[in-house]
């Protein structure tokens, strides 16, 4: 095998990263998960294991991996493809060795149906086609269903990006929790075009609005701020409320207007659909937003909360599923399924507005989205490694 | 402070909030569990215990979820579901229903889904409330000793309206050609010709294949040669917009192999009020039910609530109510299932216990020939036994034995 494939240090046990999200052209959401891991995995020499980096059933060249790091782009991973250069077949014996060293396989998303390595760990991010089944079609639902049960029962260590999901996989699939472990996801939002975006604000006074982030889907829920704005509709004369994320499926986003009578206020521009917005555009929506609303009926992390939680603006959330775990006790929680609950959680927003102790919660919210970083999702990770794989060989 | 009890019975689509059913494409709703949720929240309330709905009971997980949600450490969850779409309530005390009508359950995650692991999902239970002994008896063999038999009231609405049922519209299965609308008689008017005939009386949907339809058709039509003053009226259990009375020939013949001629074989396919449904009953004589496999069969016991005299097997849920004194009992065998008995057919092999056909005919032959006094014997004990078993006083005596208060 040609040593493009690997570092140096050919003594050490071989760690196979599983990295096929790399693919995509852009990163976001999984696929900026596994290029944050994948940029420590590539540049830590430190490790105990020698990492290498597998798309789909190949090994990868070094060389192809750096390109998408630099890039944050998979183009060069998807032209490699083509022509079938610095892609190899993994070779690896009946007992999990790879040319007569002990390997590992360490897969960041979708992994084989059978053990490939001496032994197998997997990164699982949610459950949600199992549990909100009614949110998605039947094939995304068959797509993930297909092998699951044989990749989790050829899986030694199990990754999960929250509690709640680790929860999940506990009850659903009888996992043991010592095989489990929670690594929560880090935090790298790009806080320069924030920065940007305040000093084009700022002191000028702009029009207060409440932002709500999100593809337009069932399991994103904004038919509660809807239901909501129909029983409170003075807060749109107050607030402009915008609604950020593409149309996705399920109603339009003017049919649960319609619905709630609210078709007019469409109209006048006090409820806004931007549809799609880039990264730019959102961290400038978030930092001029006087809060953020979050009313998801079920998420594995949460990404949208640390964001606006790092760019020190108060979030009003749905208290479902591992948001609590990202939001902590900076945010104002209410039940997904309640009308009432989410007043109750906007009231005491505006107490705590009022009062001023809106201003020491978005502190605390900042210094607690600090404290995620992918920095330590990595070394949970690498610990576990370390503790799972290395100390009982 | 009042015992809260927070019931979840949304499947699918209905767990998505503030969404109309309408509006969504996918999942559908089990409008039999709904009917049995209610009537749990009716006996729970009737105990003096508060009762609440939840959607998605899975998603609290969190400590301050549950603040959020306002979990009380004495709370509990019921769960009203098919077992696959159960999902426990984190912190609180998780019953589970057991409805399941066959002796084997999925020890295996079919398709990939854990979730269709019967055993599995039971094993989460801290309590499971099976509607008969029979379901308690097959859970406890799996070695989950949590189950234990407490069925939900059987409530017959008191209402009475004003609604007659001389007017519903009614289909004779007396023509192989497909019906027309001068086909369709006034029940008035079928009553009418057969006003000296035993009427027996039943409920089903017929796509159900657990309700034996063409043993129960051709019993009837063998006894009915023997015995002329015989009439069996069905109530169907149809949506009435892709399922209508007119279709019910083509669904006996396509999914039943029964082709049936015989002018006192009377369907009804309208959606009836309570009272409609009551006065039904009252003018009927047997409660007919072939069903090979019952996890609880609610219309059977509302009948016998009524002191109308059942005629079935005592298999399943069956053997806790019928017997000899009370019904006209008819023998049964086990075989085992084939086809879409259930959603696992495909998977799970199952067994049932069909009642035989002769055994079928004897007891609807019996039936026609019964005298007054002991028509009126079973009666009073099928109208006492529904009443000591599955009264709302019944409810509240196993509740407290329970132990969940």
């Amino acid at each position: 095998m040609s040593n493009n494939f690997q570092n140096t240090n050919t003594a050490k046990p071989i760690l196979m990263l599983g990295a096929a999200p790399l693919w995509e052209l852009e990163y976001t959401g999984i696929s900026n998960v596994v290029f944050e891991l994948t940029k420590r995995f590539f540049f830590d020499e430190s490790l105990e294991f020698e990492v290498r980096f597998s798309v789909f059933d190949k090994v990868i060249d070094r060389s192809i991996i750096k390109q998408c790091l630099d890039n944050r782009s998979g183009a060069s991973l998807q032209a490699a493809f083509q022509t079938k250069e610095g892609i190899a077949e993994i070779e690896v014996d009946d007992r999990g060795y790879i040319e007569g060293r002990i390997s590992y396989g360490l897969f960041l998303h979708i992994k084989p149906h059978r053990r490939v390595f001496h032994k197998d760990c997997h990164l699982y991010y949610d459950f949600s086609f199992l549990l909100t089944q009614e949110c998605h079609t039947q094939d995304t639902i068959n797509f993930h269903l297909h092998g699951l049960t044989e990749q989790i029962n050829s899986t030694d260590l199990f990754f999960c990006i929250s509690e709640s999901t680790a929860s999940d996989l506990q009850w659903l699939f009888n996992v043991p929790k010592e095989k489990t472990v929670v690594a929560l996801l880090g935090n790298n939002v790009n806080t320069e075009i924030a920065l940007e975006a305040r000093e084009l604000i700022g002191d000028r006074e702009i029009e207060p609005y409440l932002l709500i982030l999100g593809t337009i889907e069932p399991r994103k829920n904004i038919a509660l701020i809807f239901e909501w704005l129909k029983k409170n509709p003075n807060l749109l004369k107050k607030y402009r409320f915008v609604f950020a994320g593409r149309q996705g499926w399920g109603p339009a986003f003017s049919a649960y207007a319609e619905k709630n009578g609210l078709s007019g206020e469409i109209e006048s521009g006090r409820i806004v659909h931007l549809g799609y917005i880039d990264e730019s555009l959102k961290a400038t929506l978030i930092v001029g937003a006087q809060a953020i609303f979050y009313p998801s009926i079920f998420e594995g992390f949460g990404l949208p909360v640390l964001e606006a939680m790092e760019l020190g603006v108060p979030v009003i959330a749905s208290c479902s599923t591992s948001i609590p775990e990202v939001l902590g006790d900076t945010g104002y929680y209410f039940d997904p399924y309640s009308v009432d609950s989410l007043d109750v959680a906007f009231s005491k927003f505006l107490f705590d507005q009022c009062t001023g102790q809106l201003e020491v919660q978005k502190k605390r919210a900042s210094k607690r989205a600090s404290e995620f970083s992918y920095d330590r999702t990595y070394s949970v990770i690498c610990n576990s490694l370390r503790s799972e794989f290395l100390n009982s060989n | 402070m009042k015992k809260r009890f927070f019931i979840s019975n949304a499947i699918d689509e209905e767990k998505l909030p503030f969404i109309s059913n309408e509006e969504m494409k996918f999942g559908r709703a089990h409008y039999s569990w709904k009917i049995v949720a209610d009537l749990y929240s009716k006996g729970l309330e009737a105990a003096d215990i508060e009762t609440h709905r939840v959607v998605r009971p899975e998603i609290y997980q969190s400590k301050i979820a549950q603040e959020t949600f306002g979990v009380r450490h004495d709370d509990n969850h019921l769960a009203v579901k098919p077992i696959e779409h159960i999902r426990p309530f984190p912190g609180m005390r998780n019953i589970f229903i057991g409805g399941w009508e066959f002796p084997q359950f999925s020890n295996e995650s079919f398709d990939g889904n854990p979730l269709n692991n019967h055993v599995n999902i039971l094993k989460h239970a801290d309590q499971i409330w099976c509607w008969s002994n029979f379901t308690r008896n097959n859970i406890k063999a799996l070695g989950i000793d949590t189950a234990i038999t407490l069925p939900p009231p059987v409530i017959v609405p008191r209402v009475s309206d004003d609604l007659d049922i001389d007017l519903i519209a009614t289909l004779a299965l007396n023509t192989t050609r497909a019906p027309v609308l001068s086909d369709v008689k006034t029940l008035g008017e079928v009553l009418k010709t057969y006003e000296k005939s035993k009427v027996f009386f039943s409920v089903f949907n017929p796509y159900d294949r657990r309700k034996q339809i063409k043993s129960m058709m051709t019993a009837f039509e063998m006894a009915q040669k023997k015995q002329p003053e015989m009439v069996l009226i069905v109530k169907l259990v149809i949506d009435n917009i892709n399922t209508t009375l007119g279709t019910i020939q083509e669904i006996l013949s396509s999914h039943h192999g029964f082709t049936g001629n015989n002018n006192r074989i009377i369907f009804i396919g309208d959606i009836l009020s309570d009272g409609q449904m009551k006065k039904l009953v009252k003018m009927s004589d047997f409660y007919l039910c072939t069903s090979s496999t019952e996890g609880l069969n609610l219309p059977i016991i509302e009948a016998m609530a009524q002191g109308l005299v059942p005629i079935s097997t005592k298999a399943t849920a069956m053997a806790d109510y019928i017997n000899e004194n009370n019904s006209i009992v008819m023998e049964h065998e086990e075989l085992p299932t084939e086809g879409p008995y259930h959603a696992f057919h495909s998977h799970l092999p199952t067994t049932h216990f069909p009642p035989k056909l002769e055994s079928a005919i004897d007891a609807l032959i019996s039936a026609a020939k019964i005298s007054q006094s002991k028509y009126q014997v079973l009666s009073e004990n099928a109208k006492k036994d529904a009443q000591d078993k599955y009264s709302l006083q019944a409810f509240i005596r196993n509740i407290h034995a329970s132990g969940v208060l």
